[in-house]
């Protein structure tokens, strides 16, 4: 049976407006299941180990990347698989597996293809989607989210994101990569994710995406745009794979993982051998279980 | 002149190190590698290998193929081809079995024209050499 752990504070309490049409969805596909809903932060994760110590294996999200990540954190044996159904402000992850729309999702569950993703330690955290430093982090704690989806939204957060482009103090940044090649540059905005998100057929690998600084002009109105509504944003200047990262900046800064502010630099961050089984519509490998 | 653009097709590319980055180590990939910043050390790729205008190498260059726009203070090694664009500035000896060297290029050193299987990064040394 299925565990769905909601979170009602995710995307302004948009679950709270679909949790009727949800459940009688996944009841119409066969795969209604328990759910739970977070009442704050850590409650994923605490819930999900108490659902695999009772027997489930499939834990799906009713949230954001935020919430995600807690539920990742909170998997501790390799036969669980975890769906995403997109209701968060910020969806990045679930946009990685090909899922954009919470009816989408369902159908996703429903056909259950699976693929496994390498999980990424941080420190002490560990994350499967995105770790962000530098101005992309900034941008999410300074710039608020739009109220609604509207254009007149966007173009005000556009607005805001441009002025604090601008006043952006660049750091300094040194980066040891695999141990051996140290890099050195100024550091506009950083981040990391696996490259198995861009091709499900590659192997995991840390992808580092460097912006040594800030885009002029009409670049940066592109941009910013893309940034904001969290589109990928691959044409960085500096672009490459590593296994193993040590990132130090001056001054030491905040890091955002999966939407979330975790941590500062000095950081160890490193691919690990635990692997994360997701629902996904992409498919790569599929199989199904007996549940 | 070469642009950036010229050389520089980030789409295509697996490791790309932009021009205010530096690099000290070497750096080595089985895919294409495009460097428009600094590199004190060796580049090994199993693919192209771009330097970009702002391109400054102080090492050794293998690759399949190796196109140069910037400037490289070392050995360049293609199984393939070398391209020095009219950029480039290029202090060693090359080894491949084309080569390519555009109008207002500077290359201080000797070429060997060799068969792809023969070519190894320590062999760059003898025969004839081009200076334009």
């Amino acid at each position: 049976m299925y565990y769905y752990v909601l979170n009602p504070a995710a995307g302004k309490g948009a679950v709270n407006q679909i949790q009727d049409k949800l459940r009688d969805r996944l009841r119409e596909l066969g795969i209604d299941g328990e759910f739970a809903k977070t009442t704050g932060p850590g409650d994923a994760t605490k819930m999900t180990k108490l659902a695999i110590e009772k027997g489930h294996t499939t834990v799906v999200v009713v949230g954001g990347d935020g919430t995600v990540n807690e539920v990742v954190n909170g998997v501790t044996q390799e036969n669980v698989a975890i769906g995403v159904i997109p209701i968060g402000n910020s969806n990045l992850l679930a946009q990685r597996l090909g899922i954009t729309s919470w009816q989408q999702a369902c159908e996703a569950l429903a056909a259950r293809r699976i693929t496994s993703y390498g999980l990424i330690a941080a420190g002490q955290k560990y994350f499967l989607s995105t770790l962000t430093l530098g101005f992309e982090t900034e941008l999410d704690k300074q710039v608020e989210a739009p109220a609604g989806g509207g254009l007149g939204d966007r173009l005000g957060q556009l607005w805001q994101a441009h002025g604090h482009a601008q006043n952006y103090q660049s750091l300094e940044c040194k980066i040891v990569v695999d141990g051996g090649l140290e890099l050195t540059a100024p550091l506009f905005s950083l981040s990391i994710t696996n490259q198995k998100f861009e091709d499900p057929l590659a192997d995991n690998r840390l992808l580092v995406t460097l912006v040594d600084r800030p885009p002029s002009g009409r670049q940066l109105t592109s941009y910013l745009w893309r940034l904001l509504k969290k589109d990928e944003v691959y044409e960085g200047v500096s672009r490459f794979g590593a296994k193993r990262l040590v990132i130090e900046t001056t001054p030491p800064t905040g890091l955002m993982i999966d939407g979330k502010v975790s941590g500062r630099t000095p950081i160890a961050i490193r691919l690990t051998n635990k692997q994360i089984r997701f629902i996904t519509e992409k498919q790569t490998v599929s199989f199904k279980t007996d549940e | 002149m070469a642009k950036k653009t010229d050389v520089f097709n980030v789409a295509s590319i697996d490791t790309v190190i932009g021009s205010g980055v530096r690099l000290k180590g070497n750096l080595s990939s089985d895919g294409d590698i495009a460097i428009d910043g600094a590199l004190v050390g060796n580049i090994k790729s199993g693919g192209h290998v771009t330097i970009g205008v702002n391109g400054r190498i102080v090492g050794h260059i293998q690759g399949a193929t190796v196109q140069i726009a910037g400037r490289v203070e070392g050995n360049v090694i293609a199984l393939d081809s070398i391209s020095l664009m009219e950029t480039a500035q290029v202090t060693g000896d090359i080894t491949t079995t084309h080569l390519e060297i555009g109008m207002g290029a500077i290359f201080i050193g000797t070429s060997k024209m060799k068969p792809a299987e023969a070519t190894e990064l320590s062999s760059a040394t003898d025969t004839e050499t081009t200076e334009s």
